[in-house]
């Protein structure tokens, strides 16, 4: 599913991203590449910035950047 | 010896500069603090040592006019030692450059930077096992507290970091700067051909190694300790409440900044009182008469009084609460909060950082817009510096303008927020740009006292160098203008400037004073009998015009004289517009 679907709090594990070469470049070097754990924070209004934590940083990420962002929510087991 | 401080953005560079050289560069909990490299002269025992600061990157490679800047430095200078500060609590991505280095190859080592936060978190780092992964030295180091700072001069000084084991031929494959690469072929992520490894994988793999390494280095030791900080986290990144709590903590710093401006003018101005009637006095003993003993007996004390009852007020408190907003790391939440409305009117979230030290002073604002992901945003956000926001001195002159005449703040203040829209729109429109925000939030902290001082150290200390000057030769010069009838000869200007913008012919000219300084022009309608709507309309004017000298300067130095001369020429049509709108609209 796409990153912005997660709930506040949800974890999921970056499957792909699927923005160009620009887009993917611009978000491994902040850490996000397929693999990475990610934590959704929040998701302002109106189509405004998603935040993510990615390890013990936050990240805010423009709505459409995200969108490019699939991920596979982990199992809420807690 | 050149020592080279590299590392992610906010990771304490600058901090660590500091800590080791006695220096006093700016530190504040955004990323993108330091834009250039800046280099300090330090000395342990015998040997001298030049140490370089540098802006912040994620990569090596990356695209970004940072990255660039710092390959093209590598490239250029001979470099002995590379120290990668690293934000130990943010291990993973940190070592993804770690990896880049030592693919470079260059002699580096790594500084395990605010391991006091690390502690904090009940976690511990290995650097024993770290420094063997990497096979170089890895140092714990707090900025803060002072913590390895002995250590790493020893090595600095004794040159440790030139053991690095290299054993027989083990090293086969180097990337250089330019991205080439050498390789001996059988090492085990690069497996086809020589040069045609492709990048992006390359990259996959150190980001890989990364995760892998801080995995293995990392754990944690006991539970974390509970911080109100954290909970203040929590409620200020909550998109709605935090936005909120944002814009609340804005109006306050406003409401303080007034309130402090007021209450403080009485007790300046009595104080100030004696000091004037004494140089009067004495200007007059020694200039009986005089043409030039009127004018000077008038001015001087004049030209002390705004300044230090005012402008002092206002440069200090602005200082104060920019040094807050930006060591809390509250700064870049408003970027992002603000995001989805700046964007209505094509203004990057990112504008604010910049847009809000330009309340301290345009200039290093004007260098600080680098951080905008490109050219387009950038421009926009010089021209809206330059026209729409007032440095700390004018807010100061300029609150004095509205309580002497009465004249509305809120038409004020209105009317440079919809120009400042207004202006963004056009100007988006004219050079449409899609662009994607990305930017990392700091964590919040509680400010250092002594960094905030240094701030305002820093940013006060143009009041005695420059606005002070100015300010009393600008007063003389009023005065001067005023005894000589000058002022008289623009009489023939009345009815056009009345017409147009409501205003009387002097206050026209305090307009294009601006030309020179902004703070200057307003001094100029103190010395007029003016209605509140006229002053109302020649304040909005000058609010909304020309950057200062130092801000056209610094924008032909990082846009060139072109943008300048656009930025000029929308500077004027844009207070004349201001002019005849509010002329029209504002009751009589
Ligand atoms: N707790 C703690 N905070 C630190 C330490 N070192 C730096 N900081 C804080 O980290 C923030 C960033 O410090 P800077 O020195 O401006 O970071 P920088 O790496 O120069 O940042 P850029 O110039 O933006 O790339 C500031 O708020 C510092 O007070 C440390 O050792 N411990
Ligand atoms: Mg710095």
């Amino acid at each position: 599913m796409v990153s912005t679907q997660l709930k506040p709090g949800q974890k999921a594990r970056v499957l792909s991203i699927c923005g160009g070469r620009g887009i993917e470049k611009r978000m491994l070097e902040m850490g996000i590449v397929p693999g990475t754990e990610i934590t959704l924070i929040g998701k302002h209004p109106f189509r405004g910035p998603v935040v993510f934590q990615v390890g013990n940083a936050r990240i805010a990420v423009g709505r459409k950047m995200a969108e490019s962002l699939e991920v596979e929510p982990e199992e809420a087991n807690d | 010896m050149n020592v080279v401080l590299l590392g992610l953005p906010n990771v304490g560079k600058s901090a660590v500069l500091n800590r080791l050289t006695g220096s006093n560069y700016i530190i504040s909990n955004y990323p993108g603090t330091s834009i250039e490299i800046l280099n300090t002269e330090f000395k342990i025992g015998n040997q001298n040592i030049t140490l370089f600061d540098t802006p912040g990157i994620y990569s090596l490679f990356s695209d970004r006019d940072e990255a660039q800047m710092i390959r093209k430095f590598l490239q250029d200078n001979h470099i002995d030692l590379i120290i990668q500060v690293v934000d130990a609590v943010d291990l993973e991505r940190n070592l993804v450059l770690s990896y880049e280095l030592k693919d470079l190859g260059h002699p580096f080592l790594v500084l395990l930077n605010q391991i006091d936060r690390v502690r904090m978190m009940g976690q511990a780092i290995d650097t024993k096992r770290l420094s063997r992964i990497l096979e170089v030295p890895v140092l714990p180091f707090s900025a803060n507290s002072g913590e390895g700072v002995t250590e790493l001069l020893d090595v600095l000084g004794n040159q440790k970091f030139f053991c690095r084991v290299e054993e027989g031929g083990e090293k086969i494959r180097r990337v250089y700067l330019d991205r080439s690469f050498v390789c001996s072929g059988d090492c085990s992520h690069c497996l086809s051909d020589h040069g045609v490894c492709p990048v992006a994988s390359d990259e996959l793999i150190r980001t890989q190694k990364a995760r892998e390494t801080a995995m293995a280095v990392s754990q944690q030791v006991h539970p974390a300790r509970k911080h109100w900080l954290d909970k203040a986290e929590r409620w200020v990144d909550q998109p709605v409440l935090g936005t909120f709590l944002l814009l609340g903590i804005a109006y306050l710093g406003f409401v303080i900044l007034l309130q402090f401006i007021n209450w403080s003018e009485g007790p300046l101005t009595a104080a100030l009182e004696p000091v004037g009637q004494a140089i009067e006095s004495w200007l007059l003993a020694v200039l009986p008469g005089s043409y030039v003993g009127r004018v000077l007996a008038r001015a001087i004390p004049e030209g002390l009084v705004i300044p230090f009852t005012i402008i002092m007020p206002a440069m200090l408190m602005v200082s104060f609460l920019m040094a807050i907003l930006e060591d809390t790391g509250l700064l870049p939440r408003y970027s992002v909060a603000l995001e989805r409305f700046g964007r209505l009117f094509g203004i990057s979230g990112q504008a604010i950082i910049p847009l809000s030290l330009g309340f301290g002073c345009r200039t290093p604002a004007v260098l600080a817009t680098r951080i905008m992901p490109n050219e387009a945003q950038r421009f926009i956000t010089v021209t809206l510096l330059s026209i729409v926001i007032p440095c700390a001195a004018t807010v100061g002159i300029m609150a004095m303008v509205v309580s002497a005449f009465g004249a509305s703040l809120l038409v004020l203040v209105t009317t440079m927020l919809v120009t400042m829209l207004v202006l963004g729109s056009i100007l988006s429109r004219l050079m449409p740009m899609e662009h994607e925000f990305i930017y990392e939030l700091p964590p919040l902290r509680v400010p250092i006292g002594s960094n905030v001082w240094d701030k305002i150290k820093i940013r006060f200390s143009g009041f005695f160098t420059e606005v002070l000057p100015l300010l009393l030769i600008m007063s003389i010069i009023i005065r001067a203008l005023m005894e000589s009838g000058f002022f008289a000869l623009f009489q023939g200007m009345e009815s056009f400037t009345r017409t147009l913008f409501g205003i009387p012919s002097e206050a026209f000219i305090a307009v294009l004073i601006t030309v020179f300084q902004r703070y200057l022009a307003p001094l100029v309608l103190l010395n007029i009998p003016l209605t509140p709507r006229e002053a109302t309309i020649a304040i909005s004017m000058i609010a909304l015009s020309l950057p200062c000298l130092p801000v056209m300067v610094m924008t032909i130095r990082e846009l060139g004289v072109r943008r300048l001369v656009q930025i000029l020429g929308m500077g004027f049509a844009t207070s004349f517009t201001v002019g005849v709108l509010l002329n029209i609209l504002l009751p009589v």
